[in-house]
């Protein structure tokens, strides 16, 4: 059957109202899951920094540039590396040994 | 096909290549922190093994030195009869501090074959170092001071969970005898440090 005039409009309405109904669901679906993966990805950048960071101390080696401001704190047995990154604050501590050696 | 329901089906379609590229990142982001922590208590682990190797043989040493020193003096006070149950009572009691030291580290050696290394079940590692130390027999002064039945180029210490792995090694400073080896004496000092792990099965 040929579709009228006012069927046309009622089928667009019908579209119009999915797509609105189903972007409401899924747009804040989808901003909730790009915030928890934007969380993790912090989480586990920065604790890989702060890790890099105090071992290079550590190694006495030349500095790791890492993007977060990562604070180490060093005494005659211990070096400790954290930084604050967003919410979540990492730590990591070392205990001081010599450099790596070359030797296998 | 019916037009009818083609935007939701295209939404849902979006939203499950979305969801797993999602998963996906998420997975490879808990796997990289995963490794992360790994490493850090690896290292903790075996740098915390490795000072307290480091440690005893120090105290092992220092007690060494004087019981050689008592022995010594109870050569020389021959002439002082009144003195000597005292010495050879110091020297039972250094002798005794040093067996002490001794069972603590078979105390660690076990605990750390227990717990396999550093992170249980999901971890491996080579077994700590032993002290291949040997008492020669009393003589008429009492007991004597240790020597190395088996003298170690180092002592090292490895921990895996793989991908990841550490390792330490304790090293002497020089010896009397020879430097840079554990010769039967004990060498004057040692120093703990990061290595490289050795084995096919520590990366």
């Amino acid at each position: 059957m040929k579709p009228t005039g006012f069927s046309l409009s009622n089928e667009l309405g019908q579209t119009l109202l999915e797509f609105a109904i189903s972007t409401a669901i899924i747009m804040p679906l989808l901003t909730g899951a790009a915030w928890l993966l934007r969380e993790h990805w912090v989480q586990a950048a920065c604790a890989r920094d702060v890790f890099e960071v105090t071992r290079t101390r550590l190694d006495g080696r030349s500095g790791f540039a890492s993007r977060f401001r990562v604070e180490v704190t060093e005494t005659e047995h211990w070096v400790e590396g954290s930084a604050r990154c967003l919410k979540h604050t990492e730590t990591v501590r070392l205990p001081r040994l010599m450099p790596l050696t070359g030797e296998p | 096909m019916n037009e009818k329901g083609s935007v939701g089906i295209l939404l849902m379609l979006s939203l499950l290549i979305i969801s797993v590229m999602g998963f996906g990142t998420w997975g490879v982001l808990r796997k990289w922190r995963h490794m992360v922590e790994s490493q850090h208590r690896l290292d903790r682990c075996v740098g915390d093994a490795s000072l307290e190797l480091h440690s005893r043989l120090k105290k092992i040493q220092q007690l060494n030195r004087q019981i050689t020193i008592t022995r010594q003096t109870l050569v020389t006070t021959v002439v002082l009869p009144e003195a000597r149950p005292v010495l050879q009572g110091l020297l039972e009691l250094l002798v005794v501090k040093q067996d002490f030291e001794r069972a603590r580290w078979s105390a660690r050696q076990i605990r750390w074959l227990a717990e396999r290394g550093c992170l249980g079940a999901s971890s491996f590692a080579r077994p700590l170092p032993s002290f291949h130390l040997t008492r020669p027999p009393r003589d008429s002064f009492g007991p004597q001071a240790l020597t190395w039945e088996r003298a170690p180029s180092r002592f090292l210490i490895q921990a895996a969970r793989l991908p990841r792995s550490s390792a330490a090694q304790i090293i002497s400073n020089g010896g009397p005898d020879e430097p840079n080896k554990f010769t039967a004496s004990f060498p004057t000092s040692f120093t703990a440090s990061w290595t490289r792990p050795v084995g096919a099965n520590f990366p």
